[in-house]
């Protein structure tokens, strides 16, 4: 077990109570906080050399969202950490009963390439809000910030609490034999399997931030302008490479022939007539993905774009019209920048549409009439929904990011990241004295005694004191 | 084995005609849940009493009360507990409406325990319909006679394709398990927790493991001894020692060690009388197989009291253990039987450490007349939950969660906790399609003024 020295290292290091006080924990995410700042320029880079990442979108979602992140937590983390005291019984008045939040103890973090930054650092914020010693994994596909991350991030984190293993899928496979308190995964479904296999052997709790196919429904009456603009650029950012982009978007025939123009239009206004050319628009991150997103293209016919560039891993920000259900690209996540239309008749195929395939981490409905919006929310399931937008719902730290079903379990951003990392544990704390008040409870039993237990053990709001 | 696909996919599509998503449906099958529970009384007491010999009072207030408790408070509260939760909103969101919706997840499997047969399928159900799922129902086939009882009241009193009970041993569970569900949970040991785990992740299935453990009980030097050992011999000896959160061993100085035997004793006669085998109120082991385990962690022990056994009739007497090795076998496995060991450390610290150095439990007791001792261990170990100077009482709070952590288990439940453990917390923005210049600052081209 060529990882149980390290994870044996960090275990040692928890049982020593370190990662615990408060102070330490400030310590370590201020610490984050320089590694942002100082390493800026070198996240750009690496992932421009691994993404073809705009530096524009390299600093809203790799700098400035974690560091949104850090600062939420910073400000909040006295506050969370405090014991919750619960409502009580009348028998319990002059008890102290209050929820516990333990840190579980050595976690492990497996990010995956597309947010490389992100995907480990926002989860890691919340680990170590929590008081947990860390192992992150960062993603091999992603090289050059998986070289960064292994070189820089521990000079700035505690070396005994704190880790960074990289490699492949046996160093993973390797690493997961070994007993994690809590593992946070972000990726595909099927490798999400995998890992929940592997905790299940040590009953290790675990989060799963996994995908889908996100449908976008478009209804007949909107902007259709302001529509284009706002799937496009949810669509096309890091080159279709989203867990929550709108992977494909479900629209009348009338609509579509409204839409190809607008976001014709909108294409332009982003990325210039030559997208290759923009400074703005992203690559596909590896062959193997450019091969996989490139076969998508035989579906439907091209509208918009279509252009590649192998050399460069470049595919043009694309929009499909006509696509069949059953065609190729509407079978995996797109995972790249092509936009499939399909056409439906109504709304109401839509949702019968959505609610046919398995549940995915977002659902985007556009329309001017509140109430369609209102009915594709009301009767579709899924990870988390925005209306009238796209990807704006997971820039907001107090709304818990997470799947359902095949998208994923488990939620985190925000105070939520810290729940998902602590025990919450249940504590009630008696007095020795008034034992006699105890009495009905022991045997020899009685209906009479229970009588008094039923009345005595309702729950009463926190500040009553109804006790004599 | 088709029968469990048939029975699922009914559920299943049950689920998805929508019928259990209103609130007003789910609070007429809670109310036809407590019909059933004040109906059907004298029904579960016989059933109970024929498991496990629990007395009608005791069964009443073990098992009955608590889900009586959950019925009136989940219908009290469903309307709060649904409601959609606003959030706060940042600068860019502040002219949208941004809240947590709470959502079913869709069909649900609940599988219970043989120790609080009745109890154990109940609560989480109740939690469940709250919550608006489908449930499949599994309980305990060694607990024969709840276990049938529940199979037929549950169709007498709720939708019969929503609330599915299945019945049967591990060929049934294990067939079960092989269907996609929502949400597991599951009641029982550690071992069938790794395999209902594993069975989950096929599905990607979350689940909530309520497990066990052994729950070590430290007594202080300073503290009330008659009162501590009285509250503990109530939680040990409860159910013949058949309860999860039962302190399992304690930890104390050897100073003290007869003087615990001597109140513990007293304590016995106080509860069972002379004869402990006549008593009503003393239950039996669940069957042959649990009786010969337990005994056969009697072996090798220093028997300061009880040990007496009675296989006809799987009787074991309250039994105490002093100086017990911690390598010794009663100190391995969760014992889950009327035998209490007790190990002798020599301060606190040799406590906790020897606390630390084993599997995470599913309850933490300690009984000290020093807040700062108490404080001290609480946050020094870890634990599904605790209660201080008093056994077992955490778990009657519904609002603290109740749950493990490690080996004792994953997840929680009690009270709201339950309705949050079965629902989906769906994160929504609702934002207007005009205010486009607000998006301005986010669309490329880029620029460092944008940024």
């Amino acid at each position: 077990n060529p990882f149980a020295g390290l994870v044996n290292h960090l275990r040692a290091s928890w049982l020593s109570g370190k990662t615990r006080p408060m102070a330490y924990r400030i310590a370590q995410l201020e610490a984050l906080g320089h590694f942002l700042d100082d390493k800026k320029q070198q996240i750009l880079e690496a992932t421009a050399s691994d993404l073809g990442k705009a530096p524009f979108e390299a600093e809203l979602s790799e700098i400035l969202l974690c560091k949104n992140e850090l600062h939420e937590t910073l400000n909040n983390l006295s506050h969370w950490m405090k014991d919750e005291q619960v409502d009580r019984t009348l028998a319990m008045q002059l008890d102290s009963a209050f929820i516990r939040k333990d840190p579980y103890g050595v976690v492990l973090i497996i990010a995956p390439w597309n947010y490389p930054i992100q995907l480990f650092l926002v989860p890691l914020i919340g680990a170590i809000a929590a008081g947990n010693c860390v192992i992150i994994k960062p993603s091999e596909v992603s090289k050059k910030t998986e070289k960064l991350v292994a070189e820089a991030l521990l000079g700035y984190l505690d070396k005994d609490c704190f880790a960074v293993v990289t490699g492949g899928v046996p160093e993973t496979t390797r690493l997961l034999e070994n007993k994690f308190d809590y593992i946070f995964f972000t990726g595909s479904p099927p490798v999400g399997r995998i890992v929940m296999t592997a905790a299940a052997k040590h009953l290790t709790p675990v989060t799963l931030e996994l995908g889908g196919k996100n449908p976008c429904y478009v209804s007949d009456t909107c902007d259709v302008t302001n529509v284009a603009r706002r799937v496009a650029w949810g669509r096309f950012f890091n080159a279709g490479q989203t867990c929550i982009a709108p992977d494909y978007l479900l629209c009348t025939v009338e609509m579509q022939d409204k839409l190809l123009p607008a976001l014709r239009k909108a294409i332009g206004d982003f990325y210039g007539p030559n997208p290759q050319e923009s400074p703005d628009f992203g690559r596909i991150v590896n062959d193997k993905q450019f091969q996989r997103v490139q076969r998508l293209l035989g579906s439907g016919r091209v509208a918009i774009g279509g252009q590649m560039d192998e050399a460069e891993r470049y595919i043009a920000p694309t929009v499909l019209a006509d696509v069949q259900p059953s065609d190729p690209i509407m079978q995996e996540e797109i995972f790249g920048p092509i936009l499939p239309i399909v056409i439906i008749a109504n709304m109401d195929e839509a949702i019968d549409f959505i609610n046919s395939r398995e549940r995915p981490l977002a659902v985007y409905a556009f329309s001017s009439n509140d109430k369609v919006v209102s009915q594709v929310l009301e009767r579709t399931s899924s990870g988390g929904f925005c209306g009238n937008d796209t990807l704006m719902h997971v820039t907001l730290t107090s709304l818990p990011f997470g799947g359902i079903g095949n998208s994923g379990l488990g939620t985190h951003h925000g105070k939520f990241s810290f729940d998902t990392f602590s025990h919450r544990r249940g504590c009630l704390k008696r007095g020795m004295g008034r034992e006699p008040l105890n009495g009905p409870r022991y045997p020899p039993y009685s209906q009479q005694k229970f009588g008094v237990i039923r009345a005595t053990s309702k729950v009463t709001r926190k500040n009553d004191c109804t006790l004599l | 084995m088709e029968r469990m696909q048939q029975i699922v996919g009914r559920a299943r599509a049950a689920f998805n005609s929508g019928r259990s998503r209103p609130l007003e449906f789910r609070i007429q099958q809670l109310k036809a849940l407590e019909r059933m529970v004040q109906e059907k009384e004298k029904e579960i007491l016989a059933a109970l009493k024929a498991d496990l010999n629990k007395s009608g009072p005791g069964a009443y207030g073990h098992e009955i009360l608590g889900v009586l408790g959950e019925l009136a408070l989940a219908m009290e509260k469903l309307p709060s507990w649904a409601a959609p939760q606003p959030v706060k909103k940042n600068l860019l969101t502040m002219r949208d409406e941004a809240y947590i919706s709470y959502e079913p997840l869709g069909v649900v499997l609940v599988i219970g325990a043989w120790n609080y047969p009745f109890v154990l399928v109940m609560q989480p159900l109740i939690g469940a319909i709250a919550a608006g799922n489908a449930v499949v129902v599994k309980p305990s086939e060694v607990s024969e006679n709840t276990a049938r009882l529940v199979a037929e009241l549950l169709p007498q009193y709720l939708d019969k394709e929503l609330y599915p009970v299945v019945t049967g041993g591990v060929p049934e569970t294990t067939e079960l398990l092989t269907q996609r569900f929502d949400h597991i949970l599951y009641t029982g040991n550690t071992a069938v927790g790794k395999i209902v785990m594993a069975a989950a992740a096929k599905h990607l299935t979350p689940v909530t493991l309520e497990l066990g453990g052994k729950s070590p009980c430290y007594i202080d030097k300073d503290c009330d001894l008659a009162v501590a050992c009285r509250r503990i011999t109530w939680g040990k000896y409860m159910n013949c020692g058949q309860t999860c959160i039962a302190p399992d061993y304690i930890l104390c100085d050897p100073s003290i060690q007869s003087k615990v035997v001597e109140n513990i004793k007293v304590t016995l006669k106080e509860f069972y009388g002379e004869d402990v085998k006549s008593s009503p109120d003393y239950e039996r082991i669940v069957n042959k197989r649990h009786f010969k385990r337990v005994l056969g962690l009697l072996e090798g022990q220093k028997i300061a009291h009880g040990g007496e056994t009675d296989e006809a009739s799987c009787f074991i007497a309250p039994t105490i253990l002093t100086d017990v090795s911690p390598e010794s076998k009663v100190m391995e496995e969760e014992i889950f039987g009327p035998v209490l060991p007790i190990v002798t450390v020599k301060s606190v610290e040799e406590a906790i450490e020897f606390i630390n150095r084993r599997e995470k439990p599913l309850a933490l007791y300690v009984f000290s007349n020093n807040k700062q001792l108490i404080k001290r261990v609480i946050s020094e170990t870890s634990s599904g939950g605790v209660t201080g100077n008093d056994v077992m009482m955490h778990f009657f709070l519904s609002t603290l969660p109740f749950g493990g952590v490690g080996h004792s288990g994953m997840g929680a439940y009690h009270g709201r906790c339950s309705f949050e453990t079965f629902s989906h917390r769906r994160a929504c923005l609702i934002k207007d399609l005009r205010m486009e210049s607000t998006n301005k600052m986010r669309y490329p081209p880029g620029s460092q003024k944008k940024i």
